[in-house]
Order: C-alpha cells, then structure tokens, then sequence
C-alpha cells in the first residue's frame, strides 16, 4: 500500500496554504485539508486519508484531544497520525507520542522536503507496523 | 584629748584584723579569764579601739560590750607602747572627771597594755579595771606585758584568719545567683577595701591609652561607672610597667611623687594588681587613699590578698565575657532563626516530634506553634514521603548533613506542598539525638517554572507559527513551485528566505539557550556507531549544501567507533558546523569531514572548510555565548552568537568536548571529541 492520500488539520490558512502546495504540487499526493479539529472527524470519514497531519493548537478542539476523536471512532482508529506543531520541547514530543501519534514534525518545516518527510515516516510506520 | 598621729592608718589596720563585731571567741575570752584570777580584778578586756567607741572583743567581769571612746583610759593607753597604769583615777588629773570614774561603776584602777594590727599599729588594749584604788608593782607590769603579747599572737592569726574568710567570702559571693555579674564584681571590691582599710577600689578597663572605670566603690560617689581617664593620669601607668602587684604606702614620700595622678588627687597609698581575661591583658584591679600607710605599709598578706583577688576578677571578667559572647551568640542564632526566611525545625531523632520551630515554618504549613509542638513529623507527611523520609533517616550517622532531597508536607488546611530539605542529625547535651532541618517551600518555585515552561512554549508556538507560513511560502517561490520567477524577484526572494531561515535558527538558538542555562536540556544518551551518525548528519545537510554549490566530503577513517552520546543533539552539533563550513565555503567549495581516533581515546569528529578562517584575537572567545567576531573582519559569524556556544554545552552534557583551529592553507577546522566506549557500555 502506498502513500497517496493526506489529511492536514490545520487552523492557520497561509500554513494550510504551504501544506497543500508543499505535499500536492511538490510531493503529488492527494490532500484535503480541514481548518478545525471539530470538523476532523467528518472529514476524516469523508476523505479516508492514508495518513493525518494534525496541527496541536487550534481553537475549539485541540490536536490532542482531535487525535482522542479520531482513535476514538473504530473506523478512523487505524489510520496514523502524524503531529505537526512548533511546541517540540522534548517533553511535549513524548506527550504526543504517548498520545497515539506516530510521529512529530516541527514548524518550521522545509516544504520542499516536507513530501519525503512524511513518505519517510509513513514508510518507517508501515515498517514498523508489519514487524 | 587629741587621736593618734596615726589614727587612719590604725583604723585600717583594726578593721583589717575583721574582730570588730564578730562574736566573742575563747581564743581571746581565756586571756581575760587569766587576767582577772592573774591580777585578782574583776574586770579585763581586750578592748579595740574604734572611731568614736571601744568594742569588747572580750570582756571578763562586765557584760557591756562597747563604750564611748571619749575621754577612756585605752584612748590613752594607745598613744605609746609603754603600758599606762592608772592605780588611783581621782588622783589623776586625766581621767578624775572621765563618767566610768565619776559615776557607776566608779572605776580607781586602770593597767592597759596596747595590741597592734598586722601592720604594728596600736588597735587596742588587754586592760584590767577596778573600783578600788591598787598599786601595781613592776612585776606585774612585766606579767601584763606578757599577756598582751600572747594577744598580740592571737590578733596576727586573725589577721591570717581575716585573710581567710575573705576568700571564703569571694566563694560564697561568686555563687550568688546576681542577674548582675559587675555586682558581683563590685561586691569583691568592696571587700578588697574594707580588707585593706582603703576607701578606694576601682576595676579598670585599659585599651590604649584609655582608662574606663568598670566597677568601682568610692566614699560619696566620688566615681561613677563608666568614668574614663588617660591612663597617665592614674597611677596604673606605672602598675602596667611591673610584672606583678604594685604598692606605694606613701606616695609624697616616693619617686612617684611628680606623677600626674598624685598631683591631681593626692591620692598617698595605692596597690594594684593587673588583670588578664582570656588569655589577654585587660585591665587593673587598684585600692588607693588619700592618707599615707605607715608606719607598717603594705604587708605581704595584703599583697598576696590582692593577687588572690586580681585572680578572682578576672576570673569573674573571664565568665562574665564568655556568657556575654555565649548570649550573643545564642541572640544572634535566635535573631537567624526567627528572620530566616526558610523554615527551620528541631525534631526529635526517634520520635520525630516537632521540638522548635521558626515563624517560616509556621507560615508555610498554617500551624500555630502551639499545635505544632504537639505534632510529630509523620502527622503532617504524606504516608508515602514519610516512609521515605524514614528510610533516608535511618542510613544517616549522627552529626551528618543530609539533603537536598524534596519531599511534600500537608498543610493545617490538608494541602499538599513540596519542600526542599537540608538538614543535620545532631546529638545534644543529655544525649538527646535531634534533626535540624531547613524546609524550604518550593511551592512558589515549581509554579515559576511551570509559567517559564509554559512562555517557553507559547513564545515558540507563536513565533515560529507565523515563520513556518513566511519561510514556507518563500522556500515554494524560490523553488519555482508556483511558476518561475524573474531573476530579479528571485533574487529578493531567496534573501527574504535566508533571512527567515536565520529567523528560525534564532528562536532554536534561544529556546535551546534557554534550556541549557536553566538545566532543563534533556540528554537521552545512547551507544551509537559515530561514523553512522555523521553519514546520517551529512544526508541530513546536504539538500543545503547543494543550494550552496558546496560538496560535503567525509573521510571516515575508523571502522566503527561506539560512542555515548544522543542522536538528536550529536546531529545539532554536526549540523551547526557543517551548515557553517558550507555557508563560508563559497561557491563550489568543499567541506572536509573527517572522523578519526586520536591517541586519547577520544573520537574526533572534524568539519573543515577554506574560508577566511577566525581572526587569531576572536579564537579564544569562539565558543562563548553571544560571541560575534568584530563585524569588520570578513569572516564575522552570522546568526545568534550562541550556536557553537550551544555545540560545547552539548558537547559537554554528553561527555565530550569541542574546539577550534587554522586550517592549514586557510580555512577553519571545528571538531567535536567524545570517549570511545564498547558496544555493551550503557
């Protein structure tokens, strides 16, 4: 199974901006991006990504208690969620892992390499995932 | 009648002799018993002559005790050492109209012989009375002579008694329960004086030249405490010039004379002694009088009482100043104690009862001392942090620091709050084994240190937010993403983007800073292969070389060396330097990497490029915070300053170290050395 489909949460436009053109224009993937954890369920469900870029501070429903949402619904548990969020204290990187994501990228990120980036991560996931 | 010449000094020596008005002994109650059978009176007496009064010290034949002085036959008596022998009153005309001849009991007959003091004065008399007229033959003049020697005798072991029963005296005053200790100086002086018959006794304070009268006694309050003199001006000037007791009996009469002390009070007899406290000269113990002290002077005993006295005072001053030192000391403790800021508490070592406690304490757990006291330690510990504090208690030897360790009290209102301690487990006098602990309230730390962790991560979610959207949107347009741009525009883009990617750099530079200064830079080290790290950290800035036209190019000598490090922070420290060799490099430039063992067993990791190099002045601060070579000079260091001084506090943290030298042929060399270890190390 390969890497195609992409949901990024994102609260910020210019970010939601860079993400779309950084993982469909550079990286080819197909991406639906959501602007609110309240709506992440939904669009979830909607889209059936392969994989979900999840931004921790948004108003409303927050990153984590977004990722709680998706683990939360049987259909949408298994997909692997990646946090992408500027609060990488190594304190914080270890809360969002214990919290079910499978990985972290810090802001700001290089949207020229951001594509590899998550096919890295997706890769290591699946990898991981078999074994 | 007129006194004797020597009347002062007679009197001193009386009183010297401590008789007058003590009870009646036999000592002396046998001469007069001896002399009324020896000379068949009815009446003898050892009578001493006082001021206004003769007092009996015995009395055979009467039951009176004193009579007035005025106009007696021992007022006569004692103006010579030749006996005075009155054997018919009426028919002389000295004592024809004296009471005791004219009136009840009408006494005829009077044969006195003088007694004398320590010091050869007359004091008194052996005297025997009658109130028929006798005669008294030669024989019995010799007999009463005889007598009064044996008196004489009797008087000189009262003298040596006297001696005696001031020391007693001294014992007895010192363990008087005076809240006072200079009176109970004052009292040794006053006995000194009356000892000695001066009127004058003074315990000075000499510091220099100055003379501070500390305690004194003096008729009519001719000093005060506290007066204070030139030295010079007393006549312990010359005391402090012998090594031990000084007497002068007559000053007018000695080389002395011209001393200033004497021109300005006139002052004729002085003995003084120095006194020593802790170890250090202090002062004088002096007694003076305006009258002269002969014809006996200063006798030995009084030299020696005066020694024995000096000795006493200072022993006095020695104890007073220990207990002053001592309760200021335990004032200063009390003063620490109660002003501390941080609590302090006594426990009992077995019982863990709460013994003392400082107003700290009682702030932090809202306790009032009185309940508090009554409280033991495992009352207000969490059961948890109590067995541990038990466990921590029971490892430590008695007079052993301990902490700091935090633990967590409950307040009065069943709070909980963390505490730091330090502590000593002492034992007391009574064997009592106690804990002294010092209980800092961290409360107001912790919640410090939560807000700086919490703006540490609102600043950087704030400010890289907005850098994420700006460096991402011009990295695409750079990139031609978005359709090629004119050379123009993308020239201005890629500055825009270098400026935001050093915008970057600088936030990571002062969070990381951050952490590193408050101890919050966590390490998680690991045992890694380091030529796998550096491959993994060249990969890593490659992508940025590239745009530079830069060639990175390792030359990985060793096969495999394990070192201790973390992965992330290894790779921040390759990072810094080969992003920096990269940026000064220039167009086409190389970076060397080479990784090789040095002689040390250290691993050396070394990023090379042919740059400008470092100007020989800025080397030795190249590793500093905040350090930026003098911006004149080409190779000045873009970005914080605080990148290479974040690579060594890395470097460090893991083990390790870091440093810089001249390439030769030009260019800069940046290593990192870390300890090579085995595979297995953990």
């Amino acid at each position: 199974m390969n890497l195609e489909r992409i949901l990024c949460i994102e609260d910020e436009v210019d970010i939601r901006t860079v993400v779309d053109l950084a993982l469909s224009t550079v990286g080819a993937f197909t991406v639906r991006l959501c602007d609110s954890g309240d709506g992440a369920v939904d669009a979830a469900r909607d889209f059936r990504p392969d994989l979900i870029l999840l931004d921790v501070m948004m108003p409303g429903m927050d990153g984590p208690q977004t990722l709680a949402a998706l683990k939360g619904d049987p259909e949408l548990s298994g997909i692997p969620v990646v946090f992408m969020t500027a609060k990488v204290q190594p304190y914080e990187v270890e809360e969002y892992l214990q919290q079910g994501a499978i990985d972290v990228i810090a802001k700001p990120f290089d949207p020229m390499t951001l594509a590899d980036r998550v096919s890295t991560i997706w890769a290591r996931w699946r990898r991981e995932g078999v074994e | 009648m007129g006194r004797p010449d020597d009347e002062h000094q007679r009197l001193q020596s009386l009183y010297a002799t401590g008789l007058l008005n003590t009870p009646s002994e036999a000592r002396f109650d046998r001469y007069t018993r001896i002399a009324t059978r020896l000379f068949d009176v009815p009446v003898a007496l050892i009578s001493l002559v006082d001021t206004d009064r003769l007092w009996f010290k015995s009395a055979a034949g009467t039951t009176r005790t004193e009579m007035s002085r005025r106009g007696s036959f021992c007022t006569h008596a004692i103006l010579a050492d030749a006996p005075l022998v009155v054997e018919n009153a009426l028919e002389d005309d000295r004592f024809c109209d004296n009471p005791q001849v004219r009136q009840a009991p009408g006494y005829r007959f009077y044969a006195g012989v003088p007694l004398h003091g320590e010091s050869g004065h007359r004091i008194g008399t052996l005297c025997l009375l009658d109130d028929r007229p006798r005669d008294f033959a030669e024989e019995n003049r010799q007999q009463l002579i005889e007598l009064a020697g044996c008196v004489d005798d009797e008087l000189k072991r009262s003298a040596a008694s006297h001696f005696e029963s001031v020391m007693e005296r001294l014992v007895l005053i010192q363990t008087q329960n005076l809240d006072d200790p200079g009176e109970r100086i004052r009292q040794g002086v006053r006995l000194g004086c009356e000892y000695l018959g001066l009127p004058i006794g003074i315990v000075s304070r000499i510091d220099g030249d100055s003379y501070t009268v500390l305690t004194q006694v003096s008729p009519e309050d001719a000093l005060v405490d506290g007066q204070t003199f030139s030295l010079g001006q007393t006549y312990c000037s010359i005391l402090l010039r012998q090594p031990d007791v000084l007497s002068i009996e007559h000053m007018g009469e000695s080389e002395y004379a011209g001393h200033p002390c004497y021109q300005a009070f006139g002052l004729e007899s002085y003995i003084g002694a120095p006194l020593t406290v802790q170890g250090a000269p202090y002062g004088t113990l002096n007694f003076s009088s305006p009258y002269p002290r002969v014809p006996g002077g200063f006798s030995d005993m009084d030299r020696n009482l005066i020694r024995r006295l000096a000795s006493w005072v200072s022993a006095m001053l020695d104890h007073w100043q220990a207990r002053e030192s001592s309760l200021a000391g335990e004032r200063r403790f009390q003063h620490f104690f109660d002003m501390s800021p941080i609590g302090l508490i006594r426990n009992d070592y077995q019982t863990g009862r709460f013994l003392d406690v400082n107003e700290a304490f009682l702030r932090q757990t809202g306790y009032d001392r009185q309940t508090l006291l009554s409280l033991c330690n495992e009352d207000i510990t969490p059961e948890e942090t109590y067995r541990e504090d038990q466990r921590r208690l029971a490892t430590i030897p008695g007079d052993t620091q301990f902490g700091p360790y935090e633990k967590t009290f409950i307040r009065a209102n069943g709070d909980h709050y963390p505490a730091m301690m330090h502590g000593v487990v002492m034992r007391e006098a009574g064997d009592r084994e106690v804990v002294w602990s010092m209980v800092e309230d961290m409360t107001e730390r912790h919640r410090l240190a939560r807000m700086q962790r919490q703006f540490v991560s609102t600043v950087s979610h704030e400010l890289r937010t907005p850098l994420t959207s700006l460096n991402g949107i011009l990295r695409l347009l750079g990139a031609g993403v978005t359709g090629a741009l004119p050379d123009r525009a993308t020239d201005l883009v890629q500055r825009a983007e270098r400026n935001g990617e050093r915008l970057a750099a600088l936030i990571d530079d002062l969070l990381d800073m951050e952490r590193l200064v408050a101890g919050r830079m966590s390490i998680h080290p690991e045992v890694v292969d380091v030529g796998r790290l550096v491959r993994e950290a060249i990969d890593g800035n490659r992508p940025y070389a590239d745009r530079l036209n830069v060639t990175l190019a390792p030359r990985i000598e060793v096969d495999t060396a394990w070192v201790r490090v973390d992965r992330r922070r290894f790779d921040q420290i390759l990072t810094n330097y080969l992003s920096n060799a990269a940026k000064f490099s220039g167009d086409s430039g190389v970076v060397d990497i080479d990784v090789c063992r040095s002689a040390d067993g250290l691993v050396r990791i070394a990023v090379a490029d042919r740059g400008e190099g470092v100007p020989a002045a800025f080397r030795p601060r190249l590793f500093e915070a905040f350090a930026q070579s003098d911006s004149s000079t080409k190779r000045s260091l873009p970005g914080t300053g605080l990148g290479l001084s974040i690579c060594r506090e890395l470097a460090t943290l893991m083990g390790g170290d870091v440093g810089y030298e001249p390439r030769d042929g030009g260019g800069s060399v940046f290593y990192a050395r870390f300890p090579e270890v085995g595979l297995n190390d953990s």
